[in-house]
């Protein structure tokens, strides 16, 4: 474009700064919230791929409570479609420091080719080697270094094993040590590796094989073909191998591998939705401001036109402006994501993954969402001003003959009559001004919806911790047993606590849809400190003829009430079935639960793992006492739902802080073209004898009609938002979406707070307006 | 003050062949011209007279190219105009015609020199933007936006952007309606030096009958016909007018 018609755009803006501020801070919010979750997003992906690849990152284990041998590995590795696979033992044991003990989990290996480790110091593991090699966060933490003599205990047995490496590996990329914690503590427990031959006990058990399978490609980024793939793989392991009770554990259910996938799929959800709507605003500011400003400029496009100015140059002069204000909002806006809240997600994503490396990064999606946005941008423009561009010189030189769109139907019915001046009068004039009035409607109800959004996930949150601690398990304690717990142990703890007895473990679960699902079996003994509600949050029981399935349970499943599912037992190498005969809903550990008895009903043979009791249990236990892998406390848990609580909050204010600015920006951008369209007609008014208050006032009842309008929509949509938005945060999470009236009246009273602030603001200038100026007819 | 003109062949700048103009709105058709038939050859100042409605602006609008014509052939340097698309007709608009209009249409977000300078990005050649403004008496203002100057002062910044890249033919719609009259005799001194010192075909609508006098033709539209063409050769200075 050349340098007067630049000029020309610059200034123009400038006489228009509103509007274009209001496309400029809508493609900016866009880019923002896009780029903020992007910029960990896709370096994660990119990072993830990379350590996986690196390490060649297992693609599937298998488990066995009687274990493997040196035959099963052969038989293993000689499978069509097995590259590699090796041995293993995992278990959980104990490391004294400086007096007290944490938790480490040990794994004894013969080679480490698969899911390789990262040396950070200290010399690299070789078979057969001694020493230990330890977890990079953990020594960190806990201030251990190469050349250290660590004092452990595993399976009752205290040994001493000097430190030859600190190191990461990436099945602990997330990591939980036991069902103990919801979320990673990175370095307040750790693991550790060893050569088998280092094991301190007798007869080493080695209970899982991990495999490299020959033609799985991809590492992070799995398509069909891997999954079909790894499937087979399973069918072929199976028919292969002759012992019984085989868990198989594909890597897209590896625990790091399915956390980040599914923090990856609720970021994908967020960058999605909310920059979308963002530039749907955008969008419709930039039809309507350029449409009033071609409009304007009627005269200035006729002379471009006569004085010999191509259409297309005029075209492309047009549509930079949109072009430019949406590429600069969306490139300030993406730099400044980067740089708040990117930095903010990034900062709490170190927090719960563990990598060699793990950088923000700026991803072709960011580039290719700028150039949409401006061919959005443009396209809009076009459409938006081709009506008048497109027509001759001598005709756009004419003035337009004012539009006689009046109520419609509405003036001739007799209600019509009835109506006072003032209603009429807006009613014409949102009936001329439809897309003005539409947009106005979607920014209101935008910042309606976000803020009930906001408010409602906030207190779904908080109503949580008294959901799962107060109503669903309201046990003060629950103490966690070894696997190997006899059932006489645990009975007499459940008598000596007053506790009720649970068995629960994870395992393959199959519905109606493709394949299996790992989900969470509970067996419960009797007892009232594990409950169960509906839908409608009533407390149910669990049926004796069936069992009780999670509504996310049940939607991955693909299952109803009455259907079947089939599910393994650890330890079992035969499948069993239970009908369905009662959903509930539950915030945490998503799965299927069943009474005792009906269990037992099964001929299978109740093992209880966990004890609910209000019965206060020492904590010391997990470190006196053998059989005993956990105690955690009521309290200890709310803490840790709190901490993830505070995170809430700071969304939640950020999102209070865009849907204030969407209100604002939108009220005010339509509020002020809308006004200074009425001008000649606020001013006729002015020159009758309408007082400036009388004015104001038929100015505030379309204000008020409009934001009613947008604030009940919003209320509604952001009750849907809400739940879809809930229902994305985490596959295991769930929330029953029934919130008190406080969020709706929250928004309600925001946007409607802003909407008669933004209007008072606008309408004060009817008592300037120039009644000459005005009524001289041209803008 | 006479004027040396030959009408002949050789210098027949626009040639209109029975021309007409519909306007179809809706189902309403109207015809503003019919078979028209003119001449105008180089260095003229032409006025074209009549009362409103009468079809003034649509025949200055098809000579300027900023409309087609319905029927009938428009010769502009021997070229038929009325068979040139619109990318034609934008270059034709570019090179040969300067356009100076009723309200001056400047672009109120520019200085009077970039209005001028605004031409150099047609592409065409162009005089030095300053001297466009000197030749109207207004370089001192050349830095003054629109909306800063006086509705004379204005229309010289339209007369300035229209011969800066010395145009062929310069048309003129009512060129003084918004003017008072001493400004008047100003703009219209200018058009007509235009044509008789810078040798420009000048036409200017008006519904003044005065102007006449400083014609050297003058052109009666009425209801969508030339009614009357009348050569005048003796016209007035400009700055002998009175009204």
């Amino acid at each position: 474009m050349s340098k007067n018609l630049r000029k020309k755009l610059l200034r123009d803006i400038r006489q228009n700064f509103v509007q274009f501020a209001a496309i400029f801070i809508m493609c900016f919010l866009s880019m923002f919230v896009m780029q903020a979750f992007d910029s960990d997003t896709s370096a994660i992906e990119k990072y993830v791929d990379r350590y996986y690849k690196d390490t060649n990152f297992l693609d599937m284990y298998i488990t066995s409570l009687s274990g493997f041998t040196s035959e099963d590995l052969i038989r293993i590795k000689k499978i069509d479609g097995v590259k590699n696979a090796e041995l293993r033992s995992t278990k959980i044991g104990k490391i004294r420091l400086f007096g007290t003990e944490k938790k480490l989990e040990f794994n004894f290996i013969e080679e480490n080719e698969i899911s390789k480790m990262v040396l950070c110091d200290g010399t690299p593991f070789e078979r057969g080697s001694t020493g230990i090699w330890i977890d990079n966060d953990f020594a960190k933490r806990q201030g251990i270094a190469v050349g250290d003599v660590l004092d452990l205990n595993l399976d009752g047995v205290e040994f001493y094993e000097t430190v030859k490496g600190i190191i990461l590996n990436p099945e602990y990329m997330y990591f939980l040590i036991d069902e103990t914690y919801t979320e990673p503590d990175i370095g307040a427990y750790g693991y550790a590796y060893l050569a088998d031959n280092e094991y301190p006990g007798e007869n080493l058990l080695y209970d899982r094989i991990v495999i490299d399978a020959k033609d799985v490609n991809n590492q992070f980024d799995l398509d069909d073909t891997d999954k079909a793939l790894l499937s087979g793989l399973r069918e072929s392991i199976r028919d292969n191998l002759s012992i019984s009770g085989v868990e198989f554990v594909y890597k897209q259910n590896q625990s790091g591998f399915d956390a980040i996938k599914g923090d990856l799929e609720s970021n994908n959800t967020l960058e999605t939705i909310f920059p979308a709507l963002f530039i749907l605003i955008a969008l419709l500011g930039i039809m309507t401001t350029m449409t009033r400003l071609v409009t304007k400029q009627r005269t200035v496009i006729g002379t471009l036109k006569a004085i010999g100015f191509g259409q297309m140059a005029i075209y492309v002069h047009y549509m930079s402006y949109p072009v430019l204000i949406s590429v600069m909002g969306s490139i300030l806006g993406a730099a400044a994501g980067w740089w708040t809240l990117g930095k903010y997600i990034h900062v709490s994503m170190l927090d719960y993954y563990s990598l060699p490396k793990f950088d923000m990064d700026v991803s072709y999606r960011i580039v290719l969402m700028i150039v949409i946005i401006s061919v959005m941008a443009a396209v809009t423009d076009y459409f938006s001003c081709k009506k008048l561009l497109s027509q001759q010189a001598s005709t756009i030189l004419r003035s337009e003959a004012p539009s006689a769109t009046g109520a419609g139907l509405l003036e001739k019915s007799r209600i019509w009559k009835k109506l006072s001046f003032a209603t009429r009068w807006n009613i014409r004039d949102i009936n001329r001004n439809r897309l003005r009035t539409l947009a106005a409607i979607i920014g209101i109800t935008l910042c309606s919806q976000l803020t009930l959004t906001a408010f409602g996930a906030n207190e779904l949150w908080k109503r949580t911790e008294s959901w799962e601690y107060n109503e669903l398990t309201p046990a003060l304690y629950t103490i966690g047993f070894s696997s190997d717990t006899d059932y006489e142990t645990v009975t007499d703890y459940a008598h000596r606590y007053n506790g009720q007895m649970a068995m629960s473990m994870q395992t393959e679960i199959y519905g109606n849809g493709d394949g299996f699902q790992l989900l969470d079996i509970t067996v419960l003994d009797e007892g009232n400190l594990f409950r169960f509600q509906n839908e409608q949050g009533e407390y149910i029981s669990l049926p004796g003829n069936g069992i009780a399935i999670s509504a996310k349970a049940a939607e991955r499943l693909e299952v109803k009430v009455g259907d079947f599912v089939r599910f393994k037992v650890p330890g079992q190498k035969n499948d069993y079935e239970g009908r369905v005969v009662t959903l509930y809903k539950t915030p945490g550990s998503q799965g299927i639960s069943m009474t005792r008895g009906y269990y037992e009903s099964l001929n299978l043979k109740f093992l209880p793992n966990t004890i609910y009791t209000n019965v206060t249990v020492p904590e010391s236990y997990v470190n006196t006492r053998e059989e005993v892998v956990s105690v955690f406390s009521k309290d200890a848990y709310i803490e840790s739902l709190r901490a993830n609580s505070a995170r809430v909050d700071v969304e939640v204010i950020y999102m209070m802080v865009v849907a204030v600015i969407i209100g604002v920006v939108v009220m005010y951008n339509l509020g002020v073209m809308s006004f200074i369209e009425k001008a000649r007609e606020i001013a006729t008014l002015k020159v009758l004898g309408f007082s400036t208050n009388k004015i104001r006032w038929i100015l505030q009842q379309q204000n008020i009609t409009v934001t009613g309008i947008g604030t009940i929509l919003g209320i509604v949509i952001g009750y849907r938002t809400l739940g879809f938005l809930m229902g994305q945060l985490d596959a295991d999470s769930d929330f029953i979406i029934k919130l008190s009236p406080i969020p709706a009246i929250v928004a309600f009273v925001v946007t409607f707070l802003l909407s008669l602030i933004v209007n008072g603001l606008i309408s004060s200038k009817v008592k300037d307006i120039n009644m000459v100026e005005a009524l001289k007819g041209v803008e | 003050m006479e004027q040396d003109l030959s009408r002949t062949n050789d210098n027949l700048l626009i040639k209109f062949e029975n021309v007409g103009k519909i306007y179809q709105t809706g189902q309403i058709t109207y015809e503003a011209l019919k078979n028209v038939n003119l001449e105008v050859y180089e260095g003229e100042l032409v006025v074209l007279l009549g009362p409103s409605g009468a079809g003034k602006s649509t025949l200055l609008n098809l000579l300027g190219g900023l409309d087609g014509a319905s029927s009938g052939n428009i010769f502009f340097a021997g070229e038929n105009i009325a068979e040139f698309d619109d990318k034609r007709l934008g270059q034709f608009r570019a090179k040969d015609v300067g356009i100076i209009f009723q309200f001056y249409n400047l672009v109120p977000t520019l200085t009077a020199i970039e209005n001028v300078d605004i031409i150099r990005e047609l592409g065409v050649e162009i005089m030095d933007p300053l001297k466009a403004l000197e030749l109207v008496g207004l370089a001192d203002r050349k830095d003054n936006f629109p909306a800063q100057l006086s509705g004379g002062q204005q229309q010289r910044i339209s007369i300035a952007r229209a011969i800066v890249k010395r145009p062929r033919l310069l048309l003129c719609d009512e060129p003084t309606g918004a003017l008072d009259t001493g400004t008047s005799r100003e703009v219209l001194k200018l058009l007509q030096d235009q044509s008789r010192v810078h040798k420009k075909t000048v036409v200017m609508v008006t519904h003044n009958n005065l102007f006449a006098d400083i014609a050297d033709k003058v052109v009666y539209v009425k209801n969508g016909t030339v009614v009357d063409v009348v050569h005048n050769d003796n016209p007035k200075d400009a700055f002998e007018l009175d009204w």
